[in-house]
């Protein structure tokens, strides 16, 4: 019983949970660059907020809680954007 | 003076920004300069392409054209910490000699490479405005920001504006400014011609 109940718990806790996205952009260079992503990522409606390092290319994504974007769908966002992923990480 | 200021802040005029920008946006720009007054507003429905309006006034206002535009990108670099790209202009519309209309059209190339720290970019747009005008004007530009800002922080950058158009040629110092979906540009040029021009997207 304490089993199932630990497992139940730690499945609603991972269900919860804000997911961040590291995301590493080639082409970066600019605060309209920054503005593209910013804005084109934040239309997904997982998306709680974004923010943009245009110092290293750096984008993060939280999502909301209990949802999450898969790797294709941000490709097309930063796609949509002009630019180009290099690497996604997940934390 | 205070004319001048009045009309290039009640007249919409255009710019020297990139001719598309990311899918569904809006990019609004205008250029004040001693060849005159020009407007740009386009919408990019992808990365790839705009459509917009785009249209100069000559100084005294009493010419002007205005063209409906598309403009294309042709090819695009995205590298670690870099950005190139070249892109296709074009635009039909009408001319206008003070009450006078007439037929016009322009195409052009407009290439840029641009690091976070240094940017070369270059331009040119044939112009046929009947009663108005036939040009080609070349614009150049080589420029370096000494440092760079977040996007909540303006970033400065220091640009050398070379340009030839109807065998006049022009040299303008000039100050840009980044910051969020904004730019700035204050210059003058060698000759003393005061310039202004300003960039949104939204």
């Amino acid at each position: 019983m304490r089993t199932y109940i630990c497992f139940i718990v730690m499945f609603l806790s991972f269900a919860l949970w804000a997911e961040e996205i590291h995301v590493q952009v080639k082409g970066v260079v600019c605060s309209f660059c920054a503005q593209g992503i910013g804005e084109t990522v934040k239309k997904r409606a997982e998306v709680e907020r974004v923010s943009v390092d245009i110092e290293t290319g750096a984008v993060t994504i939280v999502t909301k809680e209990g949802q999450t974007l898969d790797d294709a769908t941000i490709e097309k966002c930063i796609t949509d954007a002009g630019y180009e992923v290099d690497s996604i990480e997940r934390s | 003076m205070y004319r001048y200021f009045l009309l290039i802040l009640c007249f919409p005029t255009c710019i020297f920004a990139r001719p598309v920008s990311y899918a569904d946006s809006w990019t609004l720009t205008q250029r004040n300069d001693s060849f005159g007054h020009t407007f740009s507003l386009h919408y990019s429905p992808t990365p790839y392409y705009s459509l917009g309006v785009y249209g100069q006034s000559k100084p005294s206002f009493k010419k002007s054209w205005c063209t409906a535009t598309c403009n294309v990108l042709l090819k695009r670099w995205n590298l670690p910490s870099a950005q190139a790209n070249i892109f296709f202009l074009s635009g039909v519309g009408v001319s206008n000699d003070r009450g006078k209309m007439g037929g016009c059209a322009q195409c052009g190339l407009s290439a840029d490479y641009e690091t976070r720290r240094v940017l070369v970019a270059y331009e040119n747009r044939a112009v046929y405005a009947k009663h108005v005008e036939k040009s080609i004007h070349h614009i150049g530009r080589v420029g370096f920001s000494p440092y760079v800002a977040s996007f909540e922080s303006w970033q400065p950058w220091m640009i050398a504006q070379f340009e030839y158009k109807n065998s006049n040629t022009l040299l303008t110092p000039l100050l840009r400014v980044y910051r969020n979906n904004w730019l700035l540009e204050f210059g003058c040029s060698i000759k003393g011609n005061v310039l202004f021009n300003w960039i949104v997207t939204f």
